[in-house]
């Protein structure tokens, strides 16, 4: 019987999407905390419906691949927000520029020499390292340098939420409450498409140069992970 | 909006960048190449925002939940993170901090440079 419901190309589909319903209620319902992401909870229900039912992680990969397969348009659609903020990022296109590139050269040095302190073993390391950049590109250069795309994914999504929670006191420290440009660059860099949630909160500069922010940052982390 | 023909020019655009990715002798993912392309032909007008708006915004619209396979991987890794968790948490955290202080303070440099050199 469970192989007859489970075993077969649409499963894991509907799982997913069932998954992300319960996700989205459970955000509605404690008032899009940005603590419960939907992510989060469907991550969190998929997995223990797996794990509950014994249910073969091959089974949910037939369905799941064409969601996956899906991964490479959308990443390629980054490219038509990018274009529509043209004029944001000509405006402030060396700021921007040179304030992404200083947050990925940062970010890759610091999470380098952390996990070299915590002796964390080659393949978590390249799983942790593109934690700040937006997903699809998160993964695509994990997986190119041998990391795990599960924790990859995990990594940042922790990053974009604690990015987006602790945004506002981040602003405080560094004195930015004028400074949208500086602080709409500063939250795209480091905590991508969750902190621009936050970020557009915050005012309508600030969310356009933090979505434009993410591209800027994602391309030239991918840049940057040539050297590394 | 036809639907077929934006499927057809993005994903014509994902299957190019798919060949171009293969033959670099640079691990630079398809995906990155893909997303360069398309607001390259975009900003230099080969292609019209409308050929391609309706598919991108559902994408962009849908991006998170795509990522949920990938998530579920997590499955697999169990072991793995009730190991490296914290670890990985303390490297995200501080990572990020100093990803967030580099990028603020640097736009404030260069921003500052900026109008004094036009001054």
């Amino acid at each position: 019987m469970k192989e007859l419901v489970c075993n077969n190309a649409v499963f894991g589909i509907v799982l997913c999407a069932l998954a992300w319903q319960i996700g989205l209620w459970a955000a509605k319902m404690c008032k899009h905390h940005p603590l419960v992401h939907p992510m989060l909870v469907a991550v969190a229900v998929a997995v223990a419906v797996l794990l509950v039912f014994d249910i073969p992680l091959e089974w949910f990969r037939q369905g799941a691949d064409y969601i996956d397969m899906l991964l490479l348009p959308a990443t390629a659609a980054l490219g038509l927000p990018i274009y529509r903020q043209r004029r944001v990022l000509k405006e402030n296109f060396w700021p921007m520029v040179l304030g992404c590139a200083a947050g990925a050269a940062a970010n890759a040095l610091v999470a380098i020499g952390l996990c070299r302190l915590l002796a964390l073993d080659a393949s978590l390391t390249n799983s942790v390292l593109p934690h700040s950049v937006t997903t699809p590109i998160a993964i695509a250069l994990s997986e190119e340098a041998g990391g795990l795309p599960a924790i990859t994914t995990l990594c940042v999504l922790f990053t974009g939420i604690s990015g987006a929670v602790f945004a506002p006191l981040l602003v405080k420290l560094f004195r930015l409450e004028d400074q949208p440009v500086a602080t709409g660059v500063a939250i795209g860099t480091t905590s991508h498409a969750i902190g621009t949630g936050r970020a557009m909160e915050l005012g309508a500069v600030q969310g356009a140069m933090s979505s434009v922010a993410i591209g800027v940052a994602g391309l030239l982390t991918a840049f940057l992970s040539l050297v590394w | 909006m036809n639907v077929i023909r934006q499927i057809l020019i993005l994903f014509g655009i994902c299957l190019a960048a798919t060949v171009v990715s293969e033959l670099l002798p640079l691990p630079l993912p398809a995906s990155v190449l893909a997303f360069l392309l398309l607001a390259v032909l975009l900003g230099v007008g080969i292609l019209k925002e409308g050929s391609v708006a309706g598919l991108c915004d559902f994408f962009q619209k849908n991006l998170t939940f795509l990522f949920l396979p990938a998530g579920v991987g997590l499955v697999e890794r169990l072991d793995l993170l009730a190991q490296s968790g914290a670890a990985l948490a303390v490297v995200c955290l501080v990572s990020g901090s100093f990803t967030f202080a580099a990028a603020a303070l640097t736009v404030r440099l260069v921003q500052r440079v900026g109008k004094g050199g036009r001054r």
